[in-house]
């Protein structure tokens, strides 16, 4: 218990000499950088958030590289004409038929609908057949149809948003 | 319905999205897929007419296989994957655009721009997406990040009245040798700001906490109320470099009314749409 508060009291001790190890550096800083501000404590305040070891030389190096480098001179504020618009907001063309309080899936349906699914399958049956699937001495196979592809393509998507582990 | 996994896994193997063995001239790279694309890009653009703010930025598509057209950019969500442009409101995919590591825009209209400009691809690509847009009917304002802005896309999309913005960067088009500072960014007083006009492109340099570079053709800085918005701000981490402007504007407060320029706030309210979409 006594260790325990000792080494709260080293540990303050070096707190409060590193603090003022730390102001007087600022104080430095701020006489080197000419700062017309108006509350050191305010930056004192500030100084346990930072890394502390090397800080002792930064000011230094920024002080020399404010005296090198002189900030270049910036054009005025020129008078623009911007493009003259007018605003409108977003404008959603639901076929006539929509139900817009519809589901998530009649939504899904706007842009993946039955024709998209229709031309998978046709493809797919093209692909197949071209391959030889189905024929004598491989795996039976028939050629799919859309109701199908709908179910492979909800499982990909299912894989893909509920992803294991 | 169910599907059995021998079944499943027939159709995953003979699964085409476009008829196969088509023994004409390769299109495109990403011909394959098409068919889908092409569709759903009807789609997206035929449910929707956008609001006037739009942004453009790219999207990726994980792919980890074997493939000359991915790109791999460590660090990012997705690191390898094939890239996409795309024009986006507020996280509605409304035209995309497939690039290419090997082929950088295999589907460029090159025909689409006919000005006396000399655009990049890359700009030529935004410009294609941006006339996706019915910007005959209505105005918009394309906002995209620094690798698209260039002061002759901006322009191009001035000539077509459509207005963009966006932050820039210093090695870009015909940039104004003002704003061109060398390695060294210079720390200016807070709240800084300055223009330049060219080619009806306003380039604009704002001292936040950071140097910010913006251009835009919708957007004016000249001291008028409607150009700047009073913005409470949190006070930023007090490093060296910053000490003194900081102090000069907060003093001990966390918060703070700047007076900000819309430019900026226009900006950082619309340039996530892309991200939400993907």
């Amino acid at each position: 218990m006594i260790a325990w508060v000792k080494m709260a009291e080293q540990e303050e001790l070096f707190d409060s000499e590193e603090g003022e190890a730390e102001f007087e550096r600022m104080e430095e800083y701020i006489a080197t950088a000419r700062a017309d501000h108006e509350e050191p404590e305010a930056e004192e305040a500030d100084d346990p958030e930072e890394g502390g070891s090397e800080r002792g030389h930064r000011p230094q190096h920024r002080s020399r590289t404010e005296a090198t480098l002189p900030l270049p001179t910036l054009p005025p504020v020129p008078e623009f004409q911007p493009l003259v618009q007018q605003k409108h907001t977003r404008v959603a063309c639901y076929p006539a038929e929509f139900n817009v309080n519809g589901s998530t899936l009649d939504y899904f349906q706007l842009f993946f609908n039955d024709s998209i699914f229709q031309l998978l399958a046709e493809n797919t049956n093209l692909y197949a057949s071209s391959k030889g699937a189905g024929n004598a001495g491989s795996r039976p196979s028939k050629s799919t149809t859309l109701a199908e592809v709908k179910i492979f393509w909800g499982i990909i998507v299912y894989m893909g948003l509920f992803t294991s582990s | 319905m169910y599907l059995s996994q021998n079944r499943f896994e027939q159709l995953k193997r003979y699964f085409h999205i476009s008829p196969p063995y088509q023994h004409l001239p390769r299109a495109q790279w990403y011909e394959k897929f098409q068919p889908l694309a092409n569709l759903l890009a009807t789609k997206y653009q035929a449910l929707l007419v956008p609001a006037s703010k739009v942004a453009v930025d790219e999207m990726m598509i994980k792919f980890t296989g074997r493939s000359v057209h991915t790109t791999l950019i460590r660090g990012k969500p997705i690191p390898q994957g094939y890239k996409v442009l795309a024009l986006c409101d507020h996280g509605y995919t409304y035209s995309f655009l497939f690039t290419s590591r090997a082929e950088s825009f295999a589907e460029l209209n090159s025909s689409l721009y006919s000005g006396p400009l000399k655009l990049s691809p890359t700009s030529c690509a935004v410009y294609q997406l941006a006339c996706t847009l019915p910007f005959n009917q209505f105005f918009f304002t394309i906002y995209m990040d620094n690798y698209f802005t260039n002061i002759l896309l901006l322009k191009a999309l001035r000539d077509q009245g459509i207005g963009a913005c966006g932050t820039s960067r210093p090695s870009s088009a015909e940039y104004p040798k003002e704003f061109k500072f060398g390695k060294k960014k210079p720390t200016f007083p807070l709240n800084t700001i300055s223009g330049v006009i060219q080619r009806e492109v306003l380039v604009c340099l704002w001292q936040d906490n950071n140097l910010v570079q913006f251009m835009s053709t919708v957007h004016a800085i000249s001291e008028r109320p409607d150009n700047y918005t009073e913005k409470r701000r949190r006070r930023p981490r007090i490093t060296n470099s910053n000490r003194q402007n900081i102090l000069r504007f907060f003093g001990e407060n966390p918060i703070a009314t700047l007076s900000t320029p819309k430019i900026a706030i226009d900006y950082n309210n619309h340039m996530n749409a892309v991200d939400l979409a993907d």
